[in-house]
């Protein structure tokens, strides 16, 4: 079954400007998302599989397929990493989560 | 057991009492350190506290052996002793305010950070010691502003508005050279002393100069003194602005999600900066001439847009 991530359900966001402020209330930690980012992380609704996404970037963005298959695998790995995905909250120990400060994700 | 800490005489002593966000304070002591807490903290309380709160009472007790050693105690409790007289102030503000934390934080967002007021916008300049923060609210008072803070920048987080921290400019060298011309005879005539060493004067704005009112947060000003810098200012991402006052935060508040959401919801009202400079006073002519030009491009949008 293919990957159809998407943001766990204890996060806040707040739009400032372009960016997305990404609150995750389990660990009181704050992430900066560029508009970029955001737009990709609103398409991870869970209906969508990564591909899926990459593929509307691809169109809205005018760029290759295949660079918006990077970037998107790329922004899903940090998230993963921040353990701010759904799948992320049952598998991972709170206190084995990376220690980020607010603004890790920032996609310039 | 030698009990060496004893008032010299009481018949000198007297009390001086001062309201911090709500929190009443009362230092009692030599009258000579009372005449110096008077220009760190130069805005007397008022006759009834602005809270029901417990006050908090600092005593101040010199040697009776005349060494200068003198103790600080804090409700009855020793906040600490100290070698000399240079080393009292800097102990009384630090006493305020860690008291301020403790017990005024569920009631405002205490920030690490400097403010003024400029034609009623808040300006707020969260900042690690070393930005010149303090300075700048100095010479942006000297231009102009009226005074907030130079160190704990209070923020209501009900109405978004920033309140009085009712303590003197604290400066460093560089700084003192700066304000002191312009504030005559409102300065510590010497400098004083931290515990880690550093030499510092206080530097009291004049009384006109005090905010009076509450006001609203309309400029997030991220200081950045870099020694012979050229002046210059750049808009900055809201973001940014965040994190900096999340990172500056002396209590937890604005860390919890509702203390983020309040933080977004002011800085959709505000414009973020950065300001590096070498020069203080020139800094501060620019940060005010950019406000004022982007207030005209304000109205001149909102003008067009009816």
């Amino acid at each position: 079954m293919e990957d159809r991530p998407q943001l766990h359900s204890a996060l806040a966001s707040y739009e400032l400007d372009d960016d997305l402020i990404v609150y995750d209330e389990q660990s009181s930690e704050g992430f900066v998302l560029n508009a970029t980012a955001a737009h990709i992380v609103q398409l991870l609704d869970g209906s969508r599989t990564v591909a899926a996404v990459a593929r509307v970037i691809a169109q809205e963005y005018g760029v290759e397929y295949q660079q918006a298959l990077t970037d998107v695998r790329e922004l899903i790995s940090e998230l993963r990493e921040a353990s701010l995905l759904a799948t992320d909250v049952a598998a991972a120990n709170p206190e084995d989560r990376a220690a980020l400060v607010p603004g890790a994700i920032h996609r310039d | 057991m030698r009990h060496w800490f004893r008032v010299r005489s009481t018949a000198t002593n007297s009390t001086y009492t001062i309201d911090a966000l709500g929190l009443r304070v009362a230092f009692s002591g030599p009258r000579r350190y009372l005449a110096a807490t008077k220009l760190l903290f130069p805005r007397a309380g008022r006759a009834r506290p602005l809270s029901s709160g417990e006050p908090i009472t600092l005593q101040i007790e010199e040697s009776p052996t005349g060494s200068g050693h003198c103790r600080v105690t804090m409700d009855g409790s020793l906040v600490t002793a100290t070698s000399g007289d240079a080393e009292v102030l800097p102990l009384l503000e630090s006493a305020v305010a860690q008291a301020v934390i403790d017990r005024v934080q569920g009631r405002y967002f205490l920030f690490h950070a400097a403010a003024v007021a400029y034609q009623g916008h808040g300006l707020l300049m969260p900042g690690a010691s070393g930005s010149g923060k303090s300075t700048l609210a100095g010479a942006l008072v000297a231009a102009g502003c009226q005074y907030l803070s130079d160190e704990i920048a209070a923020l209501d987080p009900e109405s978004l508005r920033l309140t009085l921290y009712p303590k003197s400019v604290c400066a460093k060298e560089g700084g003192y050279q700066a304000l002191a011309s312009g504030w005559p005879g409102r300065a510590t005539p010497t400098p004083q002393l931290r515990a880690n060493g550093e030499r510092i004067w206080y530097l009291a704005p004049p009384a006109t100069s005090w905010a009076r009112t509450p006001v609203p947060v309309r400029h997030v000003v991220l200081p950045r003194f870099v020694l012979g810098a050229d002046v210059s200012i750049a808009r900055i991402p809201r973001a940014t602005g965040l994190s900096q006052l999340i990172e500056q935060t002396f209590a937890p508040g604005p860390r919890e999600a509702w203390g983020v959401a309040r933080l977004v919801e002011m800085l959709r009202q505000a414009n973020c900066w950065e300001l590096r400079f070498g020069d203080t006073p020139q800094a501060a002519a620019l940060l005010l001439a950019t406000i004022a030009d982007h207030s005209d491009t304000d109205r001149r949008r909102s003008s067009d847009g009816r």
